[in-house]
């Protein structure tokens, strides 16, 4: 069961971890990887993409996926190369469970299912904090917009979110969100509902995310509330959105409050679950609405006696980036 | 076999794409009636398309060299997978305007006479093309003639992508 632990949840320890995703083709894909960091030079030139690849001569070759692909894109900034890869064992294929997961329908499935072609890109990460998880995953998300904006592309599937979608779709999200300096959460995290009636009748709705932990370590869970299932969906993704692009950091015992009302009538009360093998390491945060029948002392045991508010000296993804481009004022020096 | 670049010019302007694509349609074909066409052949049809196009005033989906040999080899995989007929007929029905038309039979005379002598067997596949585009009697003569004689407009340079 859950530890007790009342330390806060801090920003993500830096870690060993793999982002990837496959683009799913209607018809075999022949291109150059010169062509392709072209075309990410061309559609996101806010991004900060090498000039030119440092392996020139293999950008030039090839490649085409009814044959093996090994490829690598350079990604610029600290990022290390994106890879990309078919093999001919034919595409992976993705789970009933999953396609179920994603309300994916008879149409997206069945263009999946004839997709001979398929590329799968990633990147491996070596103790990457939550800054080099979050560029790596919008440079990553780049390159899969540029494929998947192919007409031939069918669908998608980012594997660290369990998110599967039409290629159409992972555009219409990712596309603007990527230009916008903002990560497509859309298309990375994979929100689940669930409803059940209350005991006065009315319906009652859980709601979680998949796929948060790549960059925060943990998942996102709102137990069974008094709710509609979207506007708990919604409370999930602006959660998400505070924890990743804003660098937000929940404590143990905090409070928030919900779309309706403060947070002793209408918000949230915030507890951590720990991992049963480590009890340092948060691997969900719960967000228990005020009327939501969880009791969330028998689940977490009894709350801090005193939040812990300590101010992080993490500033936030957001605004470690906008400090690292413009200059830092100096001691004694006067704004003109 | 999809190409990436003529993948990508076909998501930017899906109607322009199509127009190139249904230009470069007859002359393919008839430079396919003597067999497989080389990488240099396709060059060489490429040219002449971007002549053709600057002839008729018409704007293609795109300038470059690689992209425009994407489409062409997206064209020739079409062709061994449908065959000529129905990849003409595609052709036919995306051919938006008179101009793309006979910019098409202009592309595919100037292939067909390359050598200043026109192949018979690329006359054989290439008039009845014509003939469906509208383009017969008078007016397929006289283009049979400048493609022959090797006419071209002035102040139209004849692009190289070798």
């Amino acid at each position: 069961m859950f530890s007790r632990k009342t330390e806060k949840a801090d920003a993500p320890v830096p870690r060993d971890l793999t982002i990837e995703a496959t683009v799913f083709f209607a018809e075999h894909l022949r291109f150059r990887t010169g062509d392709v960091a072209e075309a990410l030079r061309k559609d996101f030139p806010a991004m900060g993409w090498p000039e030119k690849e440092d392996y020139a001569a293999l950008a030039d070759i090839p490649n085409s996926t009814d044959e093996m692909v090994l490829g690598a894109l350079s990604m610029g900034g600290d990022v290390p190369r994106c890879t990309l890869i078919a093999t001919d064992g034919g595409a992976p294929q993705i789970s009933e469970d999953v396609l179920a997961l994603n309300l994916a329908n008879p149409d997206l499935i069945a263009a999946y299912g004839g997709s001979p072609g398929y590329l799968t890109l990633s990147i491996s990460l070596e103790a990457a904090d939550m800054v080099q998880r979050i560029d790596a995953a919008r440079r990553l998300a780049a390159v899969v917009t540029v494929f998947a904006a192919l007409p031939v592309a069918t669908a998608v599937y980012w594997s660290n979110g369990l998110r599967f979608m039409a290629a159409a779709d992972w555009v219409s999200f990712g596309e603007d969100a990527l230009r916008d300096d903002k990560l497509p959460l859309l298309c990375m995290i994979l929100p689940q509902s669930q409803q059940e009636a209350g005991p006065d009748g009315a319906p009652l709705t859980l709601a979680a995310s998949v796929g948060l932990s790549l960059f925060c370590d943990y998942e996102i869970v709102m137990p069974m509330a008094p709710l509609d299932r979207p506007t708990a969906l919604n409370l999930l993704m602006t959660v998400a959105s505070m924890a990743t692009e804003l660098g937000h950091v929940f404590h143990d015992g905090d409070t928030i409050g919900g779309p309706d009302g403060p947070s002793e009538t209408d918000g949230f009360r915030i507890r951590a679950q720990y991992a049963d093998d480590d009890p340092e390491r948060v691997i969900a945060m719960h967000f228990i609405h005020a009327k939501s029948p969880v009791d969330h002392e028998a689940q977490f045991g009894p709350l801090p006696k005193r939040p812990i508010r300590k101010r992080s000296s993490d500033m936030g993804w957001l605004k470690r980036r906008l400090v690292g481009r413009r200059a830092v004022p100096q001691p004694g020096h006067t704004p003109h | 076999m999809a190409e990436f670049l003529s993948q990508r010019a076909q998501g930017a302007d899906p109607d322009l794409y199509a127009a190139t694509r249904a230009v470069m349609i007859p002359a393919l074909i008839t430079a396919m009636a003597d067999g497989e066409l080389a990488e240099a052949e396709i060059c060489a049809v490429l040219c002449e398309f971007q002549v053709a196009m600057a002839v008729f005033e018409l704007t293609a989906v795109a300038q470059d060299r690689d992209t425009l040999l994407a489409v062409g080899r997206e064209i020739l995989a079409d062709l061994r997978i449908h065959g000529d007929q129905s990849v003409f007929a595609w052709s036919e029905s995306r051919l938006p305007r008179k101009a793309h038309r006979f910019a098409a039979i202009h592309l595919a005379l100037h292939v067909a006479a390359v050598d200043g002598t026109l192949q018979s067997g690329a006359m054989a596949v290439l008039s009845p093309m014509a003939k469906r585009l509208g383009i017969e009697g008078q007016a397929l003569d006289l283009m049979t003639d400048i493609a022959v004689k090797g006419l071209r407009p002035k102040g139209i340079p004849v692009p190289t992508f070798h």
